[in-house]
């Protein structure tokens, strides 16, 4: 396993069903990607408030990912510990555990800042995963801080598993999505692209901007 | 931090002297915006019993609003602290044959409500003591909820001052809910939004007052615009000053007025009546600050003035004698106020 700043999509024939499975044998021949994590920084918060937090957050220290795609579907395989699991909103915990993938929206843009998610001339597109709902991944785009908008209708997939302390979660998409050519990014094999990736660790009540995140872009090239 | 400017501030006042705490307004509200599912436990108007803890349970003590203008951290209020929704075990006691056995008992286990602490108040028989607290939305100008807001989700109607939090907008953060130091914004686990009182918005453009002074047996709450001169609410709170919001010190400038209980006089050891209220000045001191005890003084000189047989514009006010003229005072569309908004709870 080594610290990286490029993720390569491998190419392989396997069907979506096989590559969905987080626990599918598969995954374990790809190569292990470290992505370090920190605090998001408070100053870019757009509330006052929001910048009060007065506690320590940004658990989730970091991120084991690998991704593959067969030329129609591209996946990304996420995997974190923390320290106790929330799968679901209850009396005693408010907020649930959850990742997401940040992608600008067209991949010949290299100006994106994806640390604000995106600028009014340059959009991103974030898949975003919710441990309870986790076979219900949301489609949201954002331009700027405090932007996003969830997409009715979502064409991502997802499968998680949850082992001890530890969280699997596969996310995956077609490719392609005609369907909602403003408010997804559209992926073909051979492109190089940039990536981000962010955790919320329901435990200690993040949500919205207070979350784990990778600071620093990275390039994401899928094997044509 | 200046507070957010609008054209017409729309305003309530309650008499607190007149409040019975029927639950009424309670009840108007809940019928009318909070009976859809995820809404089952919010009271967006609640009667409390004072002294007490309230709702959610211990609310003054849960921090939010500001201080100097800086915003201060709140708790986030749970379920069980503001009294969860509780089912009751009726198909068991009364259709399945063990009506003698067993008994009608809420599920989950009844931990705190609504109005829980209701009649308890405080103080030593025979000089206990206590008062109703109606509470809505304060609908701020200060609001620390949409300040609170990284969505901006939460806004402030320019024509009428009205805080309503955008539905669409809303992620379910609950910055606002932490933020808001009257701890009156709930939280829809169902739709996964922030939902609060919207102070009948669509009844207000229509120029019909909101459901809870409308049904109020009572006749405590007084609706109309700050500005408005002619108005009960520019002469309670501007004019005579008789008027003040719950909590002043906590920084969000409310737009809900109260006029402050007058006391019955604690008795002696002789059960003789004294001159010295039940109502401690320095308890409604803590709810209503300083001011308090001079309206306290207007208050009963102008009942005085009504006792010798002669007259009090104020105590007329507060009386009012014509339903619902001289309670409601809004035109319709005043400031040219928009068309109901769909999800915009």
């Amino acid at each position: 396993m080594t610290t990286v700043n490029t993720i390569i999509s491998k190419r392989t024939s396997y069907n979506r069903g096989t590559l969905l499975d987080p626990a599918g044998s598969f995954w374990e021949g790809l190569p292990s990607l470290i992505i370090t994590f920190l605090p998001t920084p408070l100053g870019q918060q757009p509330s006052l408030y929001v910048r009060y937090v007065d506690k320590e957050f940004g658990k989730v220290k970091k991120i084991d990912m690998r991704s593959v795609h067969n030329g129609e579907d591209i996946f990304f395989k996420l995997e974190w510990f923390v320290d106790k699991p929330v799968t679901k909103i209850t009396e005693g915990t408010p907020f649930v555990d959850g990742a997401g993938i940040l992608i600008p929206m067209k991949h010949d843009a290299p100006h994106t800042i994806m640390v604000s998610m995106g600028s009014e001339a340059y959009e991103v597109n974030a898949w975003y995963w919710r441990a309870d709902e986790p076979d219900k991944p949301r489609n949201i785009w954002a331009k700027g801080l405090g932007t996003t908008i969830t997409s009715k209708q979502s064409y991502l997939f997802s499968k998680a598993l949850l082992t001890g302390n530890r969280w699997s979660v596969v996310l995956g998409r077609k490719m392609q999505l005609p369907e909602q050519q403003d408010q997804a990014v559209q992926l073909v094999p051979g492109i190089k692209s940039l990536i981000s990736f962010a955790a919320w660790d329901g435990a200690n009540q993040e949500r919205g901007g207070i979350k784990a995140f990778c600071p620093a872009p990275i390039e994401l090239s899928i094997e044509a | 931090m200046a507070g957010i400017k609008v054209k017409h501030q729309a305003a309530m006042v309650l008499d607190l002297n007149k409040c019975m705490g029927c639950q009424t307004c309670s009840i108007a509200c809940k019928r009318l915006w909070t009976r859809e599912e995820g809404m089952e436990y919010m009271w967006w108007n609640t009667v409390n019993t004072q002294p007490g803890l309230g709702t959610p349970k211990g609310w003054e003590t849960m921090g939010g609003g500001f201080k100097n203008g800086i915003p201060q951290k709140g708790q986030l209020p749970s379920i069980d602290e503001f009294g969860s929704n509780w089912e009751f075990n009726f198909e068991e006691v009364y259709y399945s044959g063990k009506g003698q056995k067993t008994y009608l008992k809420p599920n989950p286990a009844a931990k705190w409500g609504m109005n829980w602490d209701e009649d308890e108040g405080a103080g030593e028989w025979p000089n206990s003591y206590f008062f109703y607290l109606p509470r809505i939305c304060n609908h701020c100008t200060h609001p620390a909820c949409l300040e609170a807001c990284p969505r901006k989700a939460i806004y402030k109607r320019e024509e009428d001052g009205i805080v309503l939090i955008d539905q669409s907008r809303c992620k379910g953060y609950r910055f606002c809910m932490e933020a808001c130091p009257y701890k009156k914004i709930y939280f829809n686990e169902i739709k996964n939004v922030s939902q609060k009182c919207i102070f009948c918005y669509p009844r207000i453009e229509q120029g019909i007052t909101t459901a809870c002074s409308r049904q109020c047996p009572g006749r405590i709450r007084f609706v109309g615009y700050l500005d408005d001169e002619d108005g009960p609410i520019y002469k309670l709170v501007k004019k005579w000053q008789v008027a003040i919001p719950l909590h002043p010190e906590y920084g969000t400038e409310p737009n809900v007025y109260y006029v402050p209980p007058l006391s019955s006089s604690k008795l002696d050891a002789d059960f003789k009546i004294t001159n010295e209220p039940r109502i401690p000045l320095e308890y409604l001191e803590s709810l209503f600050g300083k001011d308090v005890g001079k309206i306290i003084e207007t208050l009963k000189a102008e009942r005085q003035k009504k006792v010798d047989g002669g007259k009090s514009e104020i105590l007329d006010t507060l009386i009012g004698y014509r339903w619902p003229k001289d309670f409601f005072k809004i035109p319709k569309g005043k400031g040219g106020v928009t068309s109901f908004q769909k999800g915009t709870l």
